[in-house]
């Protein structure tokens, strides 16, 4: 049986293509633009359905988005709003939570149980015994949820674009085409979206019956294409408005970031249902649902409707949909008195429609799972019952403002329209047509051209003043759409399956304001957000306050007006990735990388165990020479008369002492003295001097040295080479050898001696070489700029095979820095850690006049509380102590480990420790292993490895970059 | 089945008696003062009446039950700290929420899921393993666990991230929980309300008097109360209470932000934190997975959403849930954050005599409801910081002595 | 997203600047009555018009913002050094 119409004047389907899908296991057939929604219905499908909770029959009831009842799945998708979505050929929709199917869905006996379940039922039991409640909560979490994920699907994501207008106009319907029109024609760039596939909103389905209406609608489009200055953005949304004027455009290929000076919220309002017995059932939806199918989607809601009236519109709009094809029961007429809508209800009447007056509804019944009849009290306080199998709801509306208020604007009731308005609205945002609380069709027109005058003048275009047309004085919404019923069923929820005696138990229980009525009945919180419900849920709690609507409030509606799929806003995967000058050296070298920030880096080469890669590349580094790769190293260049005044300020120490062309190790600390970042300064004169700063930490340092220079209003240029600059570490007993074989520059103690730095020719190519090393073997550290460095690493390995040079990884040098007794900052320290604690103290100077951290470290130099030490263990080759064990002594923990290794120089376990150094004299710890095991260390001095430190220094000064 | 549901069902027109002692009125005088009807404050004036039989309290707040943070958090529930301090704490605090229900008579569906924070890194796996070292020698199960584990415990993880950033590990909590925020709160009221506790909504503090003995009133819109004891538990507005007792604290407060997806059916069933991806979730009993992220970079006190949390969330998490692309973020909200230098809260007693503070929460605050509670009602009563909170006192700071959970910064929730 | 306008950079999204921490201009000598602990963590984080450091990271540089830190709104951005 086909309820589909003749053709409409401004349908929206193209009854030329049709497309088959299929629905709960059965094949249907739509027209290309109908959504799921309405093919369903026009092949007479009344249950589309199951409600969340008591898993009652349901269909549409807005067919637009407003309400959340018929939500589907397919293997690949779920949660689809089948009133605003398109079946797609081939493609099998079921209905969500079901247990067995639509029709059968056992989980329909909860409908019977429903006494047993009252509003917050879930905080009243199930807690005793307390054994039991994890039983109970898997029952419930097996029957929450709407539709299932499928995990095998793969990621999609849509990339997001930004645009930029001077006016955002939202909704597309009488008021926003005024507005967009008028603004038009002011060459400012304008932005009109609209959600639904056609613009137009009312002018399509409710006042097309109109002739001026359809000339305005026809007229204005055209001129709007003609606008260069104004795009019109038809199937999208604005999901939310955010600070600085944002609104995500929410379209099928993605997100627009609309960026707007001035916004106009012409968004129109959702029509709100009436509270009854059974208002739930297949068949009840609201008038405007009818619209839009009938004009939309020629589709015929019902066979025989019965209109429940609760404002003049609704015989107007009444008739107009008996025009094209609706049977009419009977209109009812939720009447406030004997005079009120007198005319309406003479005028239908004529046309041959019976007209009832209520005081209310006593229920709608149901046949076999479907609307049967309605029942209602007539103002004769008769019941009558009158057979149909579709009501037609108009009783009230509640401005779609969510938009107004995140602009800033408050709601307040007007008792006139009994209904919501916005006030108070900031500039910048205006508010036009229904959502504006203007119900007659050319005052939604003046209405937007005003709010467009507004926002026009806002921006400063020399305009007359248009005034706002007057709010009619009647009202267009029922004040108190509510008919209570002893056995309950009046459902003010939807989602949420909230019966109006669930609100009543609520307020009596004391969630007798709107914000915990809503948290504690869950009135608003389903997939729909309240757009059909909150506002007889005001009403309610209003009557039960005995107070006017307008003194009850509202919630705070939150982004977004409708769900937004996570693969929409995500946007596109933008992620850093950084490779060093050298990394097809390393890729060539079968380097196996560790990620470290967005740099890649070698942590070992070639294949085999971890530990036999890091043995062969630490034999080659202490018995012959190794290679690194330090190129993720901040590299930082001062250049001016006031270096050393930042230097002192930003580090530690005093930089009087270091002579031209040496480096020191340097560290710093923050304001509260905890340790940040280390590194080495070169100083190539008084105003030229070269730093290094840890991986991590090299954007920070730059950042932080130009906050200094530009607070102490310094005399210099910081220069942030970390990545033009390629760097290397050569080390080894024969690292010299090596790379005087590729230069000329004399490496001779005397010319190039330990600590110092050098700038010359390796391979043709001009480097800046200094002798330091982490390792602790003879080094040079070279640096040269990145496109050049690879020449001077590949002449290295060429220059070096004969002497067995090898490329190490971090891993490596991690052993090996262990074996000297050098932190690592973020390793060996933590957030806490000042420099007395890891032995630094040498290189802290309190008696400058400013330092960052200055006042704090002099504090904390006397209230030292834990101190960094070498232990060893000789009694285990294995290595079951891992970094972060604990030191214990007893219940009591001493500290952790922060570093530990097998040293092949010791033979043994070796590591760094945190201890609480109250006992200075201790010898012996105790470690605890991850699985609880004590193992017995000794405290031994560092380094653990060449503690004269002869290997790196064969003529000079003193590196104390030792522990202990 | 409940007796409570049957008499819903067979009572007609049955309803229980209110939940909330709200008289319209404020006293002139009360015994304690307790400015902030969040879960924390209502649970200080349960253990004042039903610990210390003090019960001419009044809650005094500028909105209503649960409104702020109590009700914007993502209610999830651990003790895996790295301090004995705040392990021993916390661990009380579980100890606590499992027998909250009954204690209440109101089910705050606390629910064990099990808590994985996940490394993707060397030197977060290290900061794991501190923890569960820390953990497990203070009798709290915790342990690092592969990237297998994380695997079996949650099927539909994407172990290598996108491509950069694999998970390397997790710290695994066992007794990681989450529970029903909103209950807590008004669990604890209900309790209070019915030994003579006040409520008092949409009462703000506008002003708090003090003479030579201490604090002397409370000052409202609705009057002034004479009192000598205040406590302050406002989570995000703690800095504007300090201040009108003249009481410098070094908190500062940032925006917190969260989302919920529309109800899906369960799929996830433990909690699952990414420090290295700022983000966080669980799956709620209503089939909402619930998502957060870090604190926004700003100080600001202010409750609104922006764009940048939840496209930047959602980015993240399609890295480790790939098939959530589909799945739509149905809300969004903020709440503010009172975040101290140490990420440790600040409580107990202050230079003013008679204000105790129960502050500095940061992001963390829920899952401390019922023992700060519990410490402050102690505290108050006893005028003595009880033992539980004493490193956590606002004198800490003056002399370094920080709580050692700044060791690890970074990992929070 | 926020924008506001900058000099030197025009029109930018105020994601893309991160404040400073406090406590970076270390007093020459500690008020009498004030520890170092006071001056390192105390904090007035109360809503008020307040002058922040923000850092442009991809220009690398430090600008002077007056800021409603209780409305957000940004009054005034000027480059720290001129």
């Amino acid at each position: 049986m086909s309820r589909r119409l003749p053709p409409q004047h401004e349908e929206w389907i193209d009854r030329k293509v049709k497309i088959d899908f299929w629905f709960e296991g059965e094949k249907f057939s739509a027209y290309k633009g109908d959504v799921i929604s309405s093919a369903l219905i026009a092949s007479g499908q009344k249950i589309l359905a199951r409600s969340f909770k008591y898993h009652r029959a349901r269909s549409t009831v807005s067919m637009a988005n407003h309400d959340a009842n018929v939500i589907l799945e397919t293997l690949t998708q779920t949660n689809i709003r089948a009133d605003v979505t398109h079946p797609v050929e081939g493609v099998r929709y079921q209905a969500v939570n079901t247990f067995g199917g639509l029709k059968k869905d056992l989980a329909q006996i909860l409908n019977f149980f429903s006494a047993l379940l009252p509003v917050g039922f879930y905080y009243k039991a199930f807690y005793r015994p307390r054994f039991l409640f994890p039983l109970w909560e898997k029952l419930i979490r097996g029957m929450t949820g709407l539709g299932k994920v499928n995990s095998n699907t793969g990621s999609w994501r849509q990339a997001r674009k930004q645009l930029f207008c001077d006016v955002l106009v939202v909704g597309a319907g009488p008021s926003g085409l005024a507005a967009a029109e008028y603004l038009g024609r002011t060459g400012l760039k304008i932005i009109v979206v609209d959600e639904n596939d056609h613009v137009g909103g009312t002018l399509g389905y409710r006042h097309n019956t109109d002739q001026s209406a359809k000339e305005f609608k026809d007229t204005t489009i055209k001129n709007l294409a003609n606008f260069s200055s104004v795009s019109t953005l038809p199937m999208c949304y604005a999901a939310g408005l955010y600070e600085g004027g944002t609104v995500p455009i929410v379209g099928p290929d993605g997100i627009k970031e609309v960026h707007t000076k001035a916004l106009i919220v012409a968004t129109g309002s959702y029509e709100q249902p009436a509270v009854f017995r059974n208002n739930d059932a297949p068949g009840i939806i609201l008038l405007s649902a009818a619209e839009r199918l009938m004009n939309r989607y020629s589709v015929l809601p019902c066979e025989s409707a019965v209109i429940l009236a609760g404002n003049p519109e609704a015989y107007e709009r009444a008739k107009n949909l008996k025009k094209i094809g609706l049977r009419i029961a009977a209109i009812i007429d939720l009447s406030l008195g004997p005079k009120v809508h007198e005319k309406e209800i003479a005028d239908a009447r004529k046309v041959g429609i019976k007209v009832t007056k209520i005081t209310s509804i006593e229920e709608a019944s149901l046949r076999k799972g479907t609307l049967d009849s309605i029942t209602v009290i007539t103002e004769h306080n008769q019941t009558e019952k009158i057979p149909c199998d579709g009501i037609l709801m108009s009783v009230g509306w509640s401005p779609a403002s969510s938009l107004l208020v995140q602009a800033g604007a408050k709601l307040s009731y007007l008792t006139s329209l009994e209904q919501v308005i916005p006030d108070e609205i900031p500039p910048g945002t205006y508010a036009a047509g229904q959502v504006n609380g203007i119900h007659e069709f050319k005052s939604k027109i003046d209405d937007g051209l005003a709010a467009a005058n507004e926002a026009a003048r806002f921006l400063g275009c020399d305009l007359p003043i248009i005034s706002r047309p007057k709010r009619e004085g009647r009202a267009h919404s029922h004040p108190y759409p509510v008919s209570a019923h002893p056995k309950g069923k009046e459902f003010v929820d939807f989602d949420e399956d909230i019966q109006l005696n669930d609100l009543r138990t609520s307020w009596r229980e004391g969630f007798n304001s709107v914000e915990l009525m809503k948290r504690y009945s869950t009135i608003g919180m389903g997939p729909s957000q309240g757009k059909i419900s909150n506002m007889n849920g005001v009403r309610v709690l209003a009557d039960l306050n005995k107070k006017s609507p307008g003194a009850i409030g509202t919630t705070t509606p939150r982004p977004f007006t409708h769900p937004v799929a996570i693969g929409a806003l995500a946007g596109q995967r933008f992620r850093r990735y950084w490779r060093t000058p050298m990394h097809q050296c390393h890729q060539r070298m079968a380097a196996n990388f560790e990620e470290n920030g967005h740099w890649l880096r070698p942590m070992t080469y070639g294949a085999g165990s971890i530990q036999t890669l890091i043995e062969k590349e630490y034999v080659a580094v202490r018995d012959a020479v190794g290679i690194i790769d330090v190129s993720t190293l901040g590299k930082v260049e001062l250049f001016g008369p006031d270096c050393i005044k930042l230097l002192e300020y930003a580090y530690t120490c005093k930089f009087d002492k270091l002579r031209t062309d040496m480096t020191r190790y340097i560290f710093m600390v923050d304001g509260s003295g905890v340790l940040i970042d280390d590194g080495v300064a070169a100083r190539f004169s008084d105003d030229h001097f070269y730093i290094t700063t840890t991986s991590s930490n090299a954007h920070t340092v730059v950042k932080q040295l130009r906050l200094f220079s530009d607070l102490l209003n310094l005399d210099i240029a910081i220069v942030d080479r970390t990545r033009q600059i390629g760097a290397f570490n050569v080390a080894g007993p024969l690292s010299r050898e090596v790379l005087s074989k590729i230069t000329s520059q004399s490496l001779s103690e005397a010319d190039f001696p330990y600590l110092a730095v050098r700038e010359f020719q390796i391979a043709n190519v001009t480097a800046r070489v200094m002798r330091v090393g982490f390792v602790g073997e003879l080094g040079y550290e070279i640096h040269a700029s990145a496109n050049s460095a690879q020449t001077i690493w590949n002449s290295l390995m060429e220059a070096g095979k004969p002497l067995g040079i090898m490329p190490f990884g971090v891993e490596t040098q991690r052993l090996l820095r262990l074996e000297k007794g050098h932190i690592i900052l973020g390793q060996d320290t933590d957030g806490m850690t000042t420099p007395f604690e890891v032995n630094l103290g040498w290189g802290v100077n309190l008696k400058k006049e400013q330092s960052i951290g200055k006042n704090s470290l002099i504090h904390l130099k006397r209230q030292t509380k834990r101190q960094l030490v070498g232990f060893e263990c000789t009694n285990t080759k294995n290595l079951e102590i891992l970094e972060s064990n604990l030191i214990v002594e007893g219940d009591r923990i001493l500290g952790r480990v922060t570093s530990v290794g097998y040293s092949p120089h010791r033979k043994g376990i070796i590591g760094l420790a945190m201890i609480d150094s109250t006992d200075t004299s201790t010898e012996a710890i105790c470690i605890k292993d991850s699985r609880g095991n004590l193992i017995d260390a000794q405290i031994v001095s560092t380094p653990f490895y060449d503690p004269e430190n002869l290997r790196q220094l064969t003529s000079q000064g003193s590196d104390k970059i030792s522990i202990k | 089945m409940s007796m409570r549901l049957l008499k819903y069902a067979f009572i007609e027109d049955y309803a229980e008696d209110n939940w909330f002692n709200t008289p319209s009125d404020l006293k002139g005088a009360y015994d304690v003062v307790i400015i902030g009807a969040g879960g924390h404050g209502l649970a200080c004036a349960h253990y004042l009446a039903q610990d210390h039989g003090i019960t001419n309290v009044a809650v005094l707040d500028s909105s209503y039950i649960g409104g702020g943070n109590t009700g914007r958090n993502t209610t999830i529930i651990r003790s895996n700290y790295l301090t004995p301090d705040g392990v021993k704490f916390y661990d009380q605090s579980i100890k606590l929420f499992k027998d909250l229900s009954c204690e209440l008579d109101t089910n705050i569906f606390f629910s064990e899921r099990g808590h994985y924070t996940l490394a993707h890194n060397t030197s977060t796996l290290r900061t794991a393993r501190w923890r569960a070292e820390v953990n497990k020698h203070l009798g709290i199960k915790s342990e690092v666990v592969s990237p297998d584990e994380v695997l079996r415990a949650c099927p539909e993880i994407q172990l290598d991230c996108g491509g950069s950033q694999a998970v390397e590990g997790a710290l695994y909590h066992e007794p990681g929980a989450v529970a029903r925020h909103d209950a807590v709160a008004w669990g604890y009221a209900k309790s209070a309300s019915v030994r003579g506790v006040e409520i008092h909504q949409r009462t703000p503090v506008t002003g708090i008097n003090t003479d030579s003995q201490g604090i002397s009133e409370v000052v409202t819109p609705k009057g002034v109360i004479k009192t000598r004891t205040v406590l302050s538990a406002v989570a995000g507005q703690t800095p504007s209470i300090t201040k009108m007792v003249g009481i410098n604290t070094p908190i500062e407060i940032f925006p917190l932000q969260a989302c919920v997806t529309e109800p899906i059916k369960p799929w996830l069933n433990t909690i699952i934190v990414s420090g290295s991806l700022h983000m966080y979730l669980s799956q709620s009993s209503r089939g909402e997975l619930v998502m957060g992220a870090a604190l926004d970079p700003m100080e600001l006190h202010s409750r609104r959403s922006t764009f940048e949390f939840v496209t930047g969330l959602c980015d993240q998490v399609l890295d480790l849930f790939p098939f959530l692309s589909g799945v739509k973020i149905n809300r969004q909200w903020a709440g503010m954050a009172d975040m101290t230098p140490d990420f440790a809260p600040i409580m107990g007693t202050t230079p003013v005599k008679g204000f105790f503070l129960d502050s500095g929460w940061g992001t963390w605050g829920f899952k401390a409801t019922p023992i700060s509670g519990k410490t402050m009602a102690n505290t108050i009563a006893t005028n003595l910081n009880d033992p539980l909170i004493q490193s956590f006192n606002l004198d800490r700071f003056k002399n370094f002595n920080l709580v050692g959970e700044k060791g690890a910064a970074a990992i929070g929730h | 997203m926020k924008f506001f306008q900058f000099p030197l950079l025009g029109t930018r999204a105020i994601s893309e600047f991160v404040p400073a921490q406090d406590a970076i201009l270390e007093p020459i000598d500690l008020e009498d009555n004030i520890s170092a602990g006071d001056w390192v963590y105390e904090r007035d984080s109360v809503p008020k018009i307040t002058t922040e450091f923000w850092y442009h990271s991809t220009s690398q540089i430090w600008f002077k913002v007056e800021r409603n830190t209780g409305t957000n709104q940004i009054y005034r951005a000027e480059v720290l050094r001129e």
